[in-house]
């Protein structure tokens, strides 16, 4: 009888255990794409009813026609894990086939279950914020409680409860434990997926830095010859007024594509330059400054309040380049007229920045591309920018932090270390 | 650094000294007199270049 008892137990814990591993061939494909998401969720919901069906009916005969089996686990992961309509589906599922089996307290068993299907419908997404020790232990929790109550209030009053108490005993821990280790193997696989996702993206940012810099290269030197020839003519004493502004008009833009080839090529650069220790303040107060002629040509206003002023270690003209880009990007968001604020000051030991403008804003697809390569909103954008001033900022331990919202403007908070 | 100067392939030699003596004369961007002079020696005609001009 042991040994039958032990051959039902294991195929319990089998039947629940093993699809997870489905689980995983469904999940890692295209978990980006909306469509294949629900799907996703919707192919968990059958295969978590195909289980609850599977564990009702080959279930664990305990001893004197009491019964037990795992079925509450593919309920709960089922809602858990999937969506509202595919954790229906299950709970459905399961209590149409519990009906249909018939049997002893009805009742009080699909109410207890009842309960804990609710319980675990209002979990669903303060459960996707917790770490996966503690989703190991609500998951866990919730299968113990539907099966201690259920058990207790068919048993408690019967004669041979306490035979059948260190029975029931063992197979709850078993239970637990293979609730342990489904919730365990489904979070790692889940982060084997986002870490996956995570190589892809910084393999392609290595690839078009490297792109970028060659690029670069290539380019610089036929500008350099193209400028030192116009020079050489524009320095020819006879040559006309006009043509003259002609030539100096050529060299500055030649100059103007240099220096877009300088923003390509920092890209590549290793970041191995001189660190100082500058005044948050007077970096700021410089770049402001830089910027007034622009700002005032676009009818932009740049205000700067400075709470307190912090020390920050970095180079100067990185850090002078991510300002001016920054508030740069602020202005070009307003449209026709506005105001850009700047403040300064120290929470904590760290510099903060703030750059508020009053543009035009941003989505929240905006906001998540900002800094990635080549994206860019402007029209004659290189898309390159925000890209060069995060890893800045990243150099010097800082953080970048912004916050958008459509038609009133956009605000990006920088946090620097303080030097001490 | 790829091959510096093969735009200048259509300058004559003698233009291609006489703008290397007119760069440095006129004290034009280090880069490109730089660029001039990997051309020159790239055709082996530094010794057409008098020595004593620093």
């Amino acid at each position: 009888m042991t040994i039958q008892l032990i051959k039902d137990t294991l195929l319990q814990v089998l039947m629940v255990a093993t699809p997870i591993f489905v689980y995983q061939h469904v999940y890692t494909r295209k978990t980006r794409c909306i469509e294949h998401t629900q799907n996703r969720t919707f192919s968990i919901g059958i295969l978590c009813s195909l289980l609850v069906i599977l564990c009702m009916s080959l279930p664990i005969m305990v001893k004197d026609g009491f019964v037990f089996d795992f079925r509450m686990l593919p309920v709960i992961i089922g809602i858990l894990y999937g969506t509202a309509s595919s954790g229906w589906l299950v709970a459905a599922i399961y209590f149409i086939y519990r009906v249909t089996l018939g049997g002893h307290d009805l009742a009080i068993i699909l109410s207890i279950d009842l309960l804990v299907i609710l319980i675990s419908f209002r979990l669903v997404n303060y459960y996707h914020t917790m770490r996966v020790r503690e989703k190991i232990m609500i998951a866990g929790f919730l299968v113990i409680v539907s099966s201690i109550l259920k058990t207790a209030s068919v048993t408690v009053f019967q004669d041979s409860f306490y035979t059948i108490l260190p029975f029931f005993v063992i197979l709850f821990l078993i239970q637990y434990f293979t609730m342990f280790f489904a919730v365990y193997t489904i979070e790692s696989i889940r982060n084997t997926e986002i870490m996956r996702e995570r190589i892809q993206q910084s393999e392609k940012t290595q690839v078009v830095s490297e792109l970028a810099a060659s690029v670069a290269h290539e380019i610089r030197n036929p500008l350099t010859t193209t400028r030192g020839f116009i020079q050489l003519i524009s320095e020819n004493e006879y040559l006309p007024a006009n043509d003259k502004e002609f030539m100096n008009l050529a060299m500055e833009e030649l100059d103007r594509a240099g220096s877009i080839i300088n923003d390509y090529l920092s890209l590549a650069r290793p970041q191995e330059e001189r660190k100082e220790i500058l005044s948050l303040k007077q970096q700021v107060e410089k770049s402001i400054n830089i910027l007034r002629p622009f700002a005032t040509l676009h009818n932009v206003n740049l205000y700067l309040t400075v709470v307190q002023d912090v020390m920050v270690e970095g180079n100067p003209d990185r850090f002078q380049q991510a300002l001016i880009n920054m508030i740069k990007n602020g202005v070009e968001s307003i449209k026709e007229k506005g105001d850009v604020h700047l403040t300064v000051n120290k929470r904590n030991s760290k510099a903060v920045l703030t750059i508020c403008d009053t543009g035009s804003g941003m989505t929240k697809e905006e906001i998540y591309r900002a800094g990635s390569p080549f994206y860019s909103t402007k029209e004659k954008g290189t898309g390159l920018g925000l890209m060069v001033t995060f890893r800045i900022i990243e150099s010097m331990k800082g953080r970048i932090h912004i916050q958008s919202e459509l038609g009133k403007g956009t605000e990006f908070t920088i946090i620097i270390p303080e030097f001490h | 650094m790829p091959p510096a100067a093969y735009l200048m392939e259509n300058l004559s030699d003698d233009l291609l000294i006489e703008s290397y003596y007119k760069a440095k004369e006129l004290r034009l961007s280090s880069d490109f007199i730089q660029l001039i002079r990997q051309e020159i020696e790239r055709r082996s005609l530094q010794n057409r270049l008098i020595k004593t001009i620093p």
